[in-house]
């Protein structure tokens, strides 16, 4: 299953998790902030311990997918 | 005066028709009724009485009774909290319908499990706080939800305990005013010890919208 994975304001990473009713590209334009990069991944890439959720990070200066629309 | 009949023979059909026959009026012996215009068949009432109509039906006028299979076009007009939908609904009484318009089920990491017009679900970095997106937009903010939590914590294993025991509660996100598109949610502890209202996540939520 694929996620979409985009920064916050505070550099912490948002999930958006696509419920098939787009397409997870569809989505990605959609649902991510306007003008913000976002970078699609298999769920089963995530950390598995949610202990310290708001710690996870992820380089989206070179490595990315798209923009939000 | 009694009754002018026409009526074919043993063996033909009785046939009103135009001059080259593109337009008709047709009682077969097979015993069904066919009006066709411009050489299409528009209108059949077959030896059970059931009527088929081929075409687009214009200012078909009132439905009083009987089973309607076919589909409503867009452009079709009806009046609000219709007799028959509120019957239909089980809706008794004055007070009008209000749809859902929006509705999901999700996991704490932002997973659906079942969903009405929500495109996704956004797992938001702080504890219990999640975006949920619509398919298509309220058209404007004014809308009503409410949320149900499941009191546990831990995937159906336990009921919650302690401090996340009820009341645990779904709250419009305080710093994020619910838009057109998109409703920022989060949850929290119920109200029993040094706990009380910090953010959680529980195993599963369950949102509608209405407006």
């Amino acid at each position: 299953m694929k996620v979409i994975i985009f920064p916050e304001e505070n550099g912490s990473i948002s999930v958006c998790n696509p419920t098939g009713a787009l397409s997870v590209e569809a989505t990605a334009l959609k649902d991510v902030p306007t003008g913000v990069k976002y970078k699609i991944i298999d769920a089963s890439d995530l950390p598995t311990d949610r202990s310290f959720r708001i710690a996870w990070e992820f380089d989206f200066s070179t490595d990315f997918d798209g923009v939000g629309a | 005066m009694a009754d002018r009949t026409v009526k074919s023979d043993d063996t033909n059909d009785l046939v009103l028709s135009n001059n080259d026959g593109s337009a008709k009026i047709e009682v077969n012996e097979a015993q069904n009724i066919i009006l066709t215009g411009g050489s299409t068949t528009g209108l059949t009432i077959d030896t059970s009485g059931n009527t088929t109509l081929a075409g687009t039906a214009n200012d078909i006028g009132t439905v009083t009774s009987g089973t309607f299979n076919g589909t409503i076009g867009t452009s079709a007009s009806g009046s609000s909290n219709l007799p028959a939908v509120k019957t239909a609904l089980n809706a008794s009484g004055d007070a009008g319908i209000y749809a859902c318009r929006a509705w999901v089920q999700f996991s704490n990491s932002g997973t659906r499990t079942g969903y009405g017009n929500v495109s996704s679900v956004t797992d938001e970095a702080q504890t219990g706080q999640y975006s949920i997106n619509f398919e298509n937009g309220m058209g404007d903010d004014n809308y009503a939800f409410a949320g149900m939590i499941a009191n546990t914590t831990d995937n159906w294993s336990s009921d919650s305990t302690g401090a996340t025991r009820g009341p645990p509660g779904i709250f419009q996100n305080g710093t994020s005013q619910p838009a057109a598109g998109s409703c920022k949610v989060q949850s929290r502890y119920g109200t029993e010890n040094s706990s009380d209202g910090n953010d959680i996540e529980f195993s599963q939520y369950t949102v509608v919208f209405f407006r």
